[in-house]
């Protein structure tokens, strides 16, 4: 009984200790699935946990498939950053792909649009 | 309740919310989609994970044998890798039967060991399916509280898929996912009929929601729930047969950095599978995430 009590305080220490997991979104800027008015300037992800930056990578398609922006570092390895040109009004596709610090790899996609500016 | 056991009970519970605040995922991923462990539903995947414990209760049907009584289980389940795609499990369960007026009876149930191999995975498709083979073995258990002195071997199919391939107009429906399996258990005994075994899942992953869909701003902990609807299935398909069982567990998942919470309802599909409603609730750890470089990995390949 004593082990057992051993081994469950175990895992939960484990569980409570130092990021060990994989990295998923959190949120980003411009927002999943959002509508903005006017071209951002550059694209934020923050993830749950800290990335291997050198092997975590993320890019904007529109609607034909060109890559648009070209991803710039980070101070924070919890956020990838990617500096956009002027886009036009219309659909874009995000695709990260990135791997936490410890190792584990993940990946997701989603999308945003443009709308044109307000006047 | 003893000081010893006091402490342990505060220590414990001190590091799994210190755990909980932060979230993340585990495993179980096809592409983008998270699958998490299940609670009657044996899970589409093999992976290092443990369920430390699975507690259960519910009100049984009279059998031939017994009169109607309540059921209570708490059951520790841990699995390993051995290759990426090759896993083995290994399961105790504690009962405690509680016949109408009459005393209640605790023991062991028997030792359950399985094997499963992923033959597939598509990450553009979210799908996952697997193979696998569960041995409960026989007399290894307490003949008090009704475990068989016969052992039943289950082979069985698993499946997962998600909906993210659905198309643009459908991604309101991107969030959801479905897992199931379907198995014959045969047992040893010639007495006892072959059953058919089948569960199913239906999901509704709000992280999946908020960072592939659209980000509606669910913050913790409502960030990482996954509702969920388990069905499970028995239909005796020889030997007598019998009538299909089963039950309809409607309930909700928690998925943290490296743990998972889990709390269902049971409810009976008809009076010959119980009466009331009882309830699942399941702690599980992600060891992949715990303990990624030893436990938590593949003992041959990455």
């Amino acid at each position: 009984m004593k082990e057992i009590r051993l081994f469950l305080l175990a895992l939960g220490l484990a569980a409570a200790g130092p990021t060990f997991a994989h990295a998923y979104l959190d949120h980003a800027s411009p927002a999943v699935g959002a509508s903005v008015q006017g071209s951002p300037k550059e694209l934020q992800l923050w993830f749950s946990e800290a990335l291997d930056t050198t092997q975590s990578t993320v890019e904007v398609f529109d609607q034909s498939g060109k890559g648009m922006g070209r991803q710039q570092t980070s101070n924070d390895p919890t956020v990838l950053i990617i500096a956009l040109p002027t886009l036009s009004p219309g659909r874009y596709r995000v695709v990260w792909r990135v791997r936490s610090a410890d190792g584990h790899r993940s990946k997701g996609r989603f999308r945003f649009s443009v709308l044109p500016q307000s006047k | 309740m003893a000081t010893s056991n006091k402490i342990f009970l505060g220590l414990y519970t001190a590091a799994l919310c210190a755990a909980a605040p932060v979230s993340a995922l585990g495993h179980g991923f096809a592409g983008q989609r998270f699958f998490p462990a299940t609670l009657a539903t044996d899970d589409p995947f093999v992976a290092d994970e443990s369920s430390l414990p699975t507690v259960s209760s519910r009100r049984v049907p009279a059998s031939d044998e017994e009169p109607a009584g309540r059921e209570s289980t708490a059951s520790v389940e841990i699995a390993k890798r051995i290759t990426p795609r090759f896993g083995l499990g290994l399961g105790v369960t504690g009962l405690q039967t509680k016949p109408d007026g009459e005393s209640a009876q605790r023991g062991f149930d028997n030792i359950a060991v399985s094997a499963k191999y992923q033959f597939h995975e598509s990450d553009e498709r979210e799908a996952i399916a697997s193979v696998g083979l569960d041995w409960d073995v026989g007399g290894t258990g307490a003949k008090r509280v009704g475990a068989e002195s016969f052992s039943t071997v289950t082979p069985a199919l698993f499946f997962g898929k998600g909906l993210g391939d659905l198309p643009e107009n459908l991604s309101g429906l991107r969030p959801f996912a479905v897992t199931g399996s379907i198995g014959v258990a045969m047992p040893s005994s010639s007495a006892a009929p072959n059953v058919l075994a089948t569960g199913f899942t239906l999901q509704y992953s709000i992280p999946y929601l908020q960072s592939a869909v659209k980000d509606v701003g669910l913050r913790a902990p409502f960030n990482r729930m996954i509702p969920i609807i388990e069905i499970t299935m028995e239909k005796p398909i020889d030997r007598g047969g019998g009538p299909t069982t089963g039950t309809v567990n409607p309930g909700v998942l928690w998925a943290g950095r490296s743990m998972q919470l889990g709390l269902e309802a049971i409810v009976p599909m008809n009076s010959r599978s119980g009466s009331g409603v009882g309830f699942i609730a399941q702690l599980h750890f992600y060891l992949d995430d715990l303990f990624p470089q030893s436990l938590g990995r593949p003992i041959y390949g990455q």
